[in-house]
């Protein structure tokens, strides 16, 4: 089932901005209003299961429609967007009961974080802090599809996400990377063989063998080069994480399990046109 | 690079096995090795970032990772390497590393490590590093363990 979304600003920019990012499998815009009246009407007839709002608009600003809709709907799940400028209402809007409050201008991986976080919460904090992984995991997800595109030139779509539980059965090849800081983990990318020699090909405009080295160096160099764009994002976005990379290993073998027994991960399963490519993301103790 | 910054990843055996209970522990054959590889049946990787960045993966066979197993759990009979016994040969890793971190920063040197991976399978080929690692055996009671240091200068 897709998490609707009722998208209230008064700038088109910013309608398209959020629609351009949204992956369309998980998520749909049921509604957008051009102001906080249109907000709160839509708000009733629609009942969508985000907001995002935005602070300064015409005829009622968003403050005073959150308020509206928290009042009929305290369960109401909205995110204030805030622009530069708004620090008090901000302020106020966290007293009010707003939870996620965004700055605009807002990167996709904060976006989907933001949202999927506060379709999550159920005023319980267990999984307030279960949800905590999902959005790092929104991070790499983003860095796997943008690595994708820049390095091999696929186009892909978001992916499916399933909780990863016990052992991983590998397809064949498996790069791992190790993360420490505040939080510690692992980031793993596992595929087949034949998909790591055509990924290996569309990357560097060559045809590669099943025993070719150099498939192995390219796939962990792949891995290192996603991992430290998602997790740069991730230190830029929460302060004081100051997650670090270890160096990318490759495994291969037949009926290779792979088991991180103290990580608790998700694994992204992605289609591309050089075949299926899935990426475990891990952390410990949460 | 000075051979002094791998002997905590040595030592740490000495100080981390004998407390499981596993007796019996020597230090045997030391190789330099181009790449980081370990080709054994079992195989613990464990990332280190900070003020020491590298890999090591500490593998052993099949009967040794079942022998240790069986002695971290009070001698209960291990016939196959399943969830229980996978796990504690990863919580060996981890005391193992996390003692290594400890050594090291007595040292001076901030190093963070990673959780350990399990991998086991059949014929693992390689495993790939692109540093070169020192490999050390240690002799035990329940057998080889091997350690497979990788570290970037």
């Amino acid at each position: 089932m897709k998490i609707r979304i009722l998208v209230v600003d008064d700038s088109p920019f910013i309608y398209k901005a959020i629609a351009r990012i949204l992956p369309e499998d998980d998520y749909e815009i049921c509604g957008s209003g051009k102001n906080g009246q249109e907000g709160v009407e839509l708000y009733q007839r629609l009942k969508p299961d985000v907001v995002t709002m935005d602070i300064t608009m015409p005829i009622m600003d968003g403050l005073a429609a959150a308020r509206e809709i928290l009042r009929r709907d305290p369960k109401a799940k909205i995110i204030m967007l805030s622009a530069m400028g708004d620090e008090e209402i901000v302020q106020e809007a966290k007293t009010a009961g707003i939870k996620m409050i965004l700055k605009k201008p807002f990167k996709a991986p904060d976006m989907l974080a933001a949202l999927s976080k506060v379709y999550a919460l159920d005023n319980s904090d267990a999984e307030d802090a279960a949800q905590q992984d999902d959005n790092y995991l929104e991070y790499f997800r983003t860095a796997l599809k943008d690595t994708l595109q820049d390095m091999a030139g696929l186009e892909c779509s978001f992916g499916e996400t399933e909780l990863q539980q016990g052992i991983l059965e590998s397809e064949g090849l498996a790069v791992i990377l190790g993360i420490a800081g505040k939080m510690t983990g692992r980031v793993i990318l596992d595929t087949s063989r034949e998909v790591a020699c055509r990924l290996c090909g569309m990357m560097n405009g060559e045809e590669y063998g099943l025993e070719d080295d150099f498939v192995l160096f390219s796939l962990a160099e792949f891995l290192n080069i996603l991992s430290g764009n998602a997790t740069t994002n991730i230190n830029n976005s929460h302060r004081g994480l100051n997650l670090r990379l270890a160096p990318p290993s490759v495994f291969v073998g037949r009926r290779l399990n792979i088991n991180s027994p103290k990580v608790k991960a998700h694994m992204i399963r992605m289609e591309t046109a050089a075949g299926a490519i899935n990426l475990s993301v891990g952390f410990e103790g949460s | 690079m000075d051979a002094r910054v791998f002997s905590p990843f040595i030592d740490t055996f000495f100080q981390v096995l004998p407390g499981l209970g596993i007796k019996n522990v020597e230090r045997g054959r030391l190789s330099l090795k181009e790449k980081l590889s370990a080709a054994r049946d079992v195989t613990a990787l464990i990332g280190l970032s900070g003020g020491i960045r590298g890999n090591i993966a500490i593998s052993m066979d099949l009967a040794a990772a079942k022998k240790i197993a069986s002695i971290m759990m009070m001698g209960r009979p291990v016939e196959t390497l399943d969830d229980i016994a996978q796990s504690a040969i990863a919580e060996m890793a981890n005391m193992l590393s996390a003692n290594a971190m400890t050594i090291v920063g007595q040292n001076g040197v901030a190093m963070q490590v990673s959780p350990p991976t399990l991998i086991t399978g059949e014929k693992i080929s390689c495993i790939v590093s692109q540093v070169k690692s020192l490999n050390v055996e240690i002799y035990t009671e329940a057998g080889i363990i091997e350690i497979n240091i990788g570290l970037e200068s």
